[in-house]
């Protein structure tokens, strides 16, 4: 068990060193890593899916007789056509129903999970609110996110009028309420930008610390 | 076999003939000996004085035979037949002659002469003719004048006639005009000239036999139409001369009167007869009634009527001033009414002036006749003469151009003369030449006088005009006054001459026989008529019967407007091609072009030097007129313009051709150099040219491959990264090996972490926990920090876990995070967690699984049905979880579970928590803050915020957070990146200035 975990994570080491060494460049181990990590995936994936959803939910279903699993199986048939050219057009009905349903249920989702909770949100964050309670601070965090939510979208509103001079501007409170929009959409991708870099901080300080650990088991058994 | 007429006699001639049977001159006289003669000269051009004896050659022959006769019979003696009551000839005429000694042939020396030369030349009976003279006329009226021969005055009406009118004594006529009386005169016959009665006989007595001649048939196609109604209405004329006209007409009109002359007769009488009552009729006694209409009412008349109005005026002088044949005018206007026939003073003219009886219809033709039978008639002016109706034009021209009589031979100052410049039409009147003095001037050219007499407009000019003495003719009366109020001359001795001079003109013409007058003054007189009858032609038709004035009285200014009805009219001016060339042929006389077109080119080669020679001396001192050098070419003119072209420049082509003083085209007229030569090289510039280059490089730069532009080679050894890399690597690893916290863990309360807190630590005992491991191997070392305080208070409280993934990877994540962050509780897949796989389909899946979670999920991997396992019997729905968390590092799949499973969710106790990367947090935090999601872990500091949570909450963890071991090479990794990140930002800001001050110093 420990040798398994040793070689384990000896390779985990070697892979991570030879990502490691994009640091001078596009190299052999870089690319090989790559290929290890994108080679491995797709197995994994295939043995998953093979053995987890098509020999379960297509294949058990067509000897079982399933009339669903009947019909199923023609969709996963004509959808295998997409992969040949000449029969590409066969695949058509199976990836219309898919792009169709998934469609229509990602913008139901949006709708009734998105638009309507979030606007209902920004409507209500000025509820219950009693200035008298020591809520001003809560007050103001709702001031500061309506003007926010609504400086942001006043931002992506476009529209604007030509001027004597020929040139389209805003109008001046759109414009006033574009101004801070912009400034607070920069401000969200500074905090995506450091949701990112503290991502990758963390991934990079579990692998080098993966690496001190290894390091000191190889230093353990030698 | 066709005929020509001979341009000298008249006389009809074969064809074929070159001289004329009878008078033995040149059939076919032409102006082309005339060409050459002189240099033309434009108008506008001063002319130069010239020696008309040079031109003497250049005249046609029959002129100087003309002129030769002339001098003859002012060398023979007259013979006073009938010696007209007025006295001698004046002196002027053999003082014209003496002058003219020299060369006494140079009849035309005189035209040029100034008004001055004029004026001391002018006869006396043209003086005469002045209007201050009237007052001596007035008094010279006798008081027992019988009514016919009471002058009628204007403004007074006419008195009817008690008397007959005096015969008229045709004896005093030439034969051939008393020969157009009528039957009354056919006894006079004899007396006319032998060749004027040869033509006039055979053509009354063939008339029927249709060898009438030419003009004369013509002139009597157009009788029938308009005779009869003109003698019932013509007005003018007493009641005697009416009855016996009128009879005289009926009966014999067909044999007494050519056809011609009674056409014209009778146009005359139609015109006439609308005149009487709208005639405003001067008080000045003197003048005739039909004279007394016109006052101050210049009627418009063509050279035509004026011409009718000569004749017409010294026809209606009954008396013994008039000629007989103009007195007989008065029988042709037989329809006038309570007329008093004016005196006609027979004794003062002529008698081939007075015999006008047969001549009147062509002055009735013109209603002129009866405004000038107004003026007086008392014999002092020619009727015609004072004829008003002349145009402005015409005085114009004539003020400009007066006529010395005096200078003009007799047969010139004839009115027989003027049909041929009636027919050169308005040109020759306009050229006519300037006549110094009137005891030479040509019956013909008397003519002319009484033409500009017609431009006598007001009656003031005719009351001025009435004045002359009763023994001066009417039509010679008017003469002077035009030509007098041309010259502004206006003095009593001048008058008087030219009364002397107009009694010896009468004298002159009145005693004149039949014998004496040359024959080609009987050609001539015959076609006198000829105009007339044309311009009877252009006379409107007759009145009405009931109308009691003429039309064209009613247009005088005299005339009360209101009851003027609109006058016929004449045109002034008859177009050329009204007059054609036929009428020379018919009256047998040819167009005297010599008028209109002397000139050196027309010189014949014919012509010989004697006769040049003898025309010298003929015309030696005299001066080339003015009009005539007008005529000269405009090609010599042009050559000899060209010698003053320094002071004026002449015109050489084009429509100011001729003319002297033009602007020129060319400043300077340089020296006519041959026209440079342009190179047909376009002429560019300068800038034109760099234009023209930068074009073309476009051009070529647009067809040519722009240039890759290699990327700059990094380095071998990237140094920065490598040194961002060594700083991260420093920092992390000494926080890792250091083992100390160098950072203390947050102690900064998340509520969203607080929240997820709260939520673990209700959910009940025992129950089962879905984890949905949806995040990639990427970031399971973060999800391991953040899931694993929550994840492992979980399995503290016995929950069942049942993991799910969206991600084929999600299945072994879930395995190898659960191995590695549970391993003190030794967590064994499907004794203490249930694994339910890899959930294909993304949202439709989610959906599905919310829905329905056993159809989406019947089997596990090992092909057992989960949900038949002791903590998923009781799970049909989704909400049936205890606690629902979402471990994803991707913003979409978070959002998408949470929009699936809102609805799920919305009515159940089941909480939703949900443990995302950093970089997912800003998008999904929303949703917490909304509601939707119950609790938030994001990143490493929301695990370690969860760990001290959980510390300080006391919850027991079998392991030191992962978290907090990470943290502080978290915090020492976001240190220097934050370093890093402002180092980088102030270099690039100092290198941003630094190029901007660098661009501006190049600038």
């Amino acid at each position: 068990m420990a040798s398994s975990e040793f070689f384990i994570e000896a390779i985990a080491f070697l892979l991570t060193l030879a990502v490691l060494f994009y640091l001078v460049g596009d190299n052999f181990l870089f690319r090989a890593a790559i290929y290890i990590f994108i080679g491995a995936s797709a197995g994994y994936v295939t043995v998953l899916l093979l053995q987890e959803v098509f020999a379960p939910q297509k294949i058990i279903p067509i000897i079982s007789g399933s009339g669903g699993g009947i019909a199923l199986a023609i969709l996963v048939l004509l959808l295998f056509a997409k992969a040949f050219p000449p029969l590409s057009k066969l695949g058509t009905p199976s990836l219309a129903f898919m792009v169709g349903v998934g469609a229509a249920i990602a913008i139901g989702g949006a709708v009734t999970g998105t638009l309507f909770p979030q606007t209902s949100a920004a409507i209500n964050a000025f509820e219950g609110i009693s200035l008298f309670e020591g809520e001003g601070g809560r007050l103001l965090e709702a001031i500061l996110m309506l003007l926010v939510t609504i400086s942001t979208l006043v931002y992506f509103q476009f529209s604007a009028r030509r001027g004597d001079d020929g040139k389209y501007r805003r109008n001046p409170i759109t414009r006033v309420l574009a101004f801070f929009g912009k400034i607070f959409i920069a401000i969200t991708f500074g905090v995506l930008f450091a949701g990112v870099f503290s991502a990758a901080l963390t991934a990079f300080i579990e692998r080098v610390d993966s690496i001190i650990n290894f390091i000191i088991k190889l230093r353990e058994l030698f | 076999m066709e005929n020509i007429n001979c341009p000298v006699c008249g006389e009809e001639n074969a064809a074929e003939l070159e001289n004329c049977q009878h008078c033995n001159q040149s059939l076919n006289q032409s102006t082309r000996e005339l060409n050459g003669a002189g240099k033309l000269i434009d108008s506008g051009h001063t002319p130069t004085e010239k020696e008309t004896s040079e031109l003497e050659h250049t005249l046609p022959a029959w002129l100087k035979n003309a002129r030769q006769g002339t001098g003859k019979e002012e060398k023979e003696p007259e013979e006073p037949s009938p010696p007209p009551p007025v006295e001698p000839e004046p002196e002027s005429e053999p003082e014209a002659e003496k002058e003219d000694g020299a060369a006494p042939l140079d009849w035309l020396a005189g035209l040029d002469r100034d008004d001055e030369e004029d004026d001391e030349e002018a006869a006396d009976w043209l003086v005469n003719l002045q209007g201050d003279l009237a007052p001596e006329k007035e008094d010279e009226i006798p008081a027992g004048i019988p009514a016919s021969d009471e002058p009628i005055t204007a403004g007074d009406a006419p008195r009817p006639s008690e008397e007959e009118e005096p015969d008229i004594k045709t004896g005093e006529l030439p034969n051939w005009v008393s020969d157009l009386q009528g039957d009354e005169k056919e006894d006079d016959v004899d007396a006319l000239p032998d060749l004027f009665a040869e033509e006039e006989e055979p053509s009354l007595a063939d008339a029927d036999d249709g060898e009438i001649p030419g003009w004369l048939s013509t002139l009597s196609k157009e009788k029938d139409s308009t005779i009869e109604p003109s003698i019932e209405t013509s007005p003018v004329q007493p009641a005697s001369p009416q009855e016996r006209d009128a009879g005289s007409l009926d009966n014999d009109a067909d044999e007494a009167l050519p056809d011609w002359m009674g056409d014209l007769q009778a146009s005359a009488e139609t015109e006439i007869s609308s005149v009487e009552d709208a005639l405003p009729i001067s008080n000045d006694d003197d003048l005739p009634d039909w004279l007394s209409g016109d006052d101050g009412a210049p009627v418009v008349p063509s050279v035509e009527e004026e011409k009718q109005e000569i004749v017409e005026e010294t026809s209606l002088d009954g008396g013994d001033d008039l000629l007989d044949w103009m007195g007989d005018s008065d029988s042709t206007e037989e329809a006038k009414e309570d007329v008093v026939e004016p005196p006609i003073n027979t004794g003062d003219l002529p008698d081939w002036l007075s015999d006008g009886e047969d001549s009147s219809p062509a002055a009735e033709e013109k209603p002129d006749a009866l405004e000038e039978t107004s003026l007086d008639s008392s014999d002092d002016l020619a009727d015609w003469m004072s004829d008003p109706a002349s145009t402005e034009e015409v005085k114009e021209e004539i003020e400009e151009a007066p006529i010395n009589t005096g200078d003009l031979p007799d047969w010139l100052s004839d009115d027989e003369g003027s049909p041929p410049v009636v027919e050169e039409k308005q040109n020759v009147v306009e050229d006519a030449p300037i006549i110094s003095s009137d005891e030479d001037l040509p019956d013909w050219m008397s003519t002319l006088e009484s033409v500009d007499d017609s431009v006598t407009e007001d009656l003031a000019e005719s009351d001025s005009s009435s004045s002359v003495s009763d023994d001066d003719p009417e039509w010679l009366s008017a003469l002077p006054v035009d030509d007098f109020s041309a010259q502004g001359v206006e003095n009593a001795v001048e008058a008087e001459a030219s009364s002397q001079a107009f009694e010896s003109s009468v004298e002159s013409t009145a005693g004149v026989e039949d014998a004496d007058i040359p024959d080609w003054l009987s050609k001539m007189g015959k076609p006198a008529t000829g105009p007339l009858n044309e311009a009877k032609l252009e006379t409107p038709p007759p009145a009405e019967e009931d109308s009691p004035d003429p039309d064209w009285l009613e247009d005088l200014p005299a005339v009360d407007k209101k009851e003027a009805e609109p006058m016929p009219s004449v045109a002034a001016f008859l177009p050329d091609d009204t007059i054609d060339d036929a009428e020379d042929d018919i009256f047998g006389i040819e167009t005297p072009d010599w008028l209109s077109s002397l000139g050196p080119e027309d010189i014949d080669d014919k012509f010989s030097a004697a006769e040049a020679e003898e025309a010298e001396e003929s015309t030696g001192g005299a001066e080339l007129p003015s009009w005539v050098q007008a005529m000269r070419p405009v090609a010599d003119v042009v050559a000899d313009s060209s010698k003053t072209s320094d002071e004026q420049l002449v015109a050489e082509s084009g429509p100011l051709a001729g003319l002297s003083g033009i602007l020129p085209a060319n400043p300077g007229l340089g020296p006519l150099n041959k026209p440079r030569a342009h190179s047909i090289k376009l002429q560019v510039g300068e800038s034109q040219q760099s234009s023209a280059a930068i074009l073309e490089d476009l051009l070529a730069k647009e067809s040519q491959p722009s240039p890759f532009k290699a990327p700059k080679k990094t380095s071998s050894i990237p140094v920065l990264r490598w040194l961002i890399a060594a700083l991260l690597f420093f920092g992390v690893v000494t926080s890792l090996l250091s083992k100390t916290e160098m950072v203390a863990s947050p102690e900064l309360t998340a509520p969203e972490v607080q929240k997820a807190f709260e939520v673990a630590k209700s959910i009940p005992v025992g129950g089962s926990a879905l984890v949905i491991f949806d995040y990639e191997a990427a970031f399971s070392a973060e999800m391991k920090t953040v899931a694993a305080p929550l994840i492992s208070q979980l399995m503290s409280r016995s929950e069942m876990l049942i993991t799910l993934s969206t991600s084929p990877m999600g299945p072994a994540l879930a395995e190898n995070f659960l191995s590695e962050t549970q391993s003190p509780y030794e967590f064994k897949a499907g004794v203490n967690y249930i694994d339910l796989g890899y959930l294909p389909g993304d949202v439709s899946a989610m959906l599905g699984f919310v829905t329905d979670p056993k159809v989406m999920v019947p089997k596990n991997i090992d092909e057992k049905s989960v949900w038949d396992t002791p903590p998923l019997q009781n799970i049909t729905n989704f909400s049936d979880f205890s606690v629902i968390l979402i471990l994803t590092d991707d913003v979409e799949k978070g959002r998408n579970w949470v929009e699936q499973s809102t609805l799920a969710l919305k009515d159940s106790n089941t909480p939703l928590l949900m443990a995302v990367s950093a970089q997912a947090e800003p998008m999904i935090y929303p949703y917490y803050d909304s509601g939707q999601v119950d609790g938030l872990i994001s990143g490493l500091a929301g695990g370690a915020t969860y760990e001290r949570i959980k510390e300080k909450n006391g919850v027991e963890q079998e392991q030191d957070g992962l978290a907090r071991e990470y943290w502080d090479s978290y915090s020492v990794g976001l240190f220097l990146a934050e370093i890093l990140i402002a180092v980088g930002a102030m270099v690039n800001f100092l290198a941003a200035l630094k190029s901007g001050q660098r661009s501006r110093e190049e600038n």
